[in-house]
């Protein structure tokens, strides 16, 4: 085990603005068991699917009982070459403000180019000119929104053979520049590992771990060598091993951020998404074990 | 050619390869955008599935073909309902519209987005984004 002395001096203290906890992803389609999950502590909401004059009841009601809820947006294209769409702004804007949420989340991606949408969540060149774009955008969304941004590292399939930065040293400079909080999913550091033989602690270690907001788990399958993050799949212990390696190396630094289950399809019984929260929790209170 | 130039064209290309059969940009991997290609198409299918299940039920085993021929001609616009209904007005206009239940399905679907349309620019206009009131107490 490594004594706190070894590790660099940070202040040990509370993370930024973000959850703690278990959450899960709310879904139209399962909102009538996120209320029954025992101990949830937050949620997310897909800002696309949620327009802040038509809330749900059901959703209502969970932000009534004190529930944080944290809009997530999925098209802003923050790695993207065209300039922000003002109205993808106004709506994370108007729903942080509605359910007075401590923060709005979206990608490090781009999802159309050249007047086409691709309906995805796409990888950014790793390069210095593909950075200094996004760091633009990303000042371009923090000015426009009234609550901190945190960005998601994605799951790829393709890499771009001008990659000059890995991850994690692209994401480390983003928040140097722009001080972006981050939204860390560990289900797409496996992905990287799977699909470009990226290491997930070295990506862990090369991050500013005090600007974690919150942190991203999901299930996904292995087909023909290459990782899919379905969201459809149960999560896997391969992804709690790397929420368990994160989870060792920013207990001693800080408290840790909150962990939010994503499900997006094939949907399973509540008991299967109480155990898979329990599963997750369980790596969260092993971190106890490392500090003490 | 600005940078944030040079990056939407690199990024064009990508989209273009994945979702309009164009070439794979010079040095990313074939295989690999094949599969991301695939993967999307089985996405963008899936979501027009689950907004028009009666187009799906309808076409049967023949939805990922003639979702697959729609798709290739035209990129996804707008959300999976948008999508729904301008593949209902491409089957209407192809041979899977020949098949009786296929066209009562396909226009269906297109008079209930036309409805939903109108509809959605004549109510709730004008009311602001406030503070969400709930009935449900704080501290539960």
């Amino acid at each position: 085990m490594t004594s706190p002395a070894s590790r660099p001096s940070r202040a040990t203290g509370p993370g930024p603005a973000g959850a703690s906890g278990v959450g899960i992803g709310w879904r139209l389609e399962i909102d009538l068991t996120v209320p029954r999950l025992p101990g949830l502590d937050f949620v997310e909401i897909v800002a696309e699917n949620v327009h802040p004059d038509h809330v749900p009841a059901t959703l209502m009601a969970l932000h009534g009982s004190g529930t944080p809820v944290i809009p997530h947006g999925v098209s802003l294209s923050l790695g993207g070459a065209d300039p922000l769409d003002p109205a993808k702004l106004a709506r994370l804007s108007a729903l942080a403000s509605a359910f007075g949420s401590p923060l709005v989340s979206e990608h490090v991606a781009f999802c159309r180019a050249g007047g086409i949408e691709a309906g995805h969540l796409l990888p950014v060149p790793r390069t210095r000119a593909a950075l200094d774009v996004l760091v633009e955008n990303v000042r371009a969304a923090q000015d426009a929104l009234p609550v901190p941004l945190a960005v998601e590292n994605i799951a790829a399939l393709v890499a771009w053979p001008e990659d000059e930065l890995t991850e994690g040293e692209f994401l480390s400079e983003l928040v140097d520049r722009t001080g972006v909080l981050l939204l860390l999913d560990v289900a797409n550091l496996h992905t990287a590992r799977v699909n470009f033989g990226a290491d997930p602690v070295a990506a862990i270690e090369a991050l500013p771990l005090e600007q974690v907001a919150y942190v991203h788990v999901a299930g996904g399958v292995l087909r023909d060598g290459v990782w899919h993050d379905t969201h459809a799949h149960p999560v896997s212990a391969e992804i709690l091993d790397v929420l368990a390696a994160l989870v060792s190396r920013v207990g001693p630094v800080r408290t840790l951020p909150g962990v939010l289950l994503e499900r997006d399809d094939a949907y399973p019984s509540d008991a299967e998404f109480a155990g898979e929260l329990a599963a997750i929790r369980a790596v969260l209170n092993g971190a106890g074990h490392v500090r003490a | 050619m600005s940078a944030r130039d040079e990056l939407g064209a690199r990024q064009a290309s990508l989209v273009a390869a994945l979702v309009a059969g164009a070439a794979v940009p010079a040095g990313v991997d074939a295989e690999r955008v094949r599969i991301q290609a695939a993967a999307l198409l089985r996405k963008r299918g899936r979501g027009v599935a689950r907004t028009g299940p009666e187009l799906a039920a309808a076409l049967g085993k023949s939805f990922g073909a003639a979702f697959a021929d729609y798709a290739r001609r035209l990129p996804r616009e707008g959300r999976s309902a948008d999508d729904a209904a301008a593949f209902a007005r491409y089957l209407l206009s192809s041979q899977y519209g020949r098949n009786r239940e296929v066209r009562q399905a396909a226009r269906h679907i297109v008079l209930a987005r036309l409805l939903s349309r109108v509809s959605r620019a004549t109510t709730f206009r004008g009311r602001g984004t406030q503070q969400l009131q709930s009935s449900v107490p704080m501290g539960h």
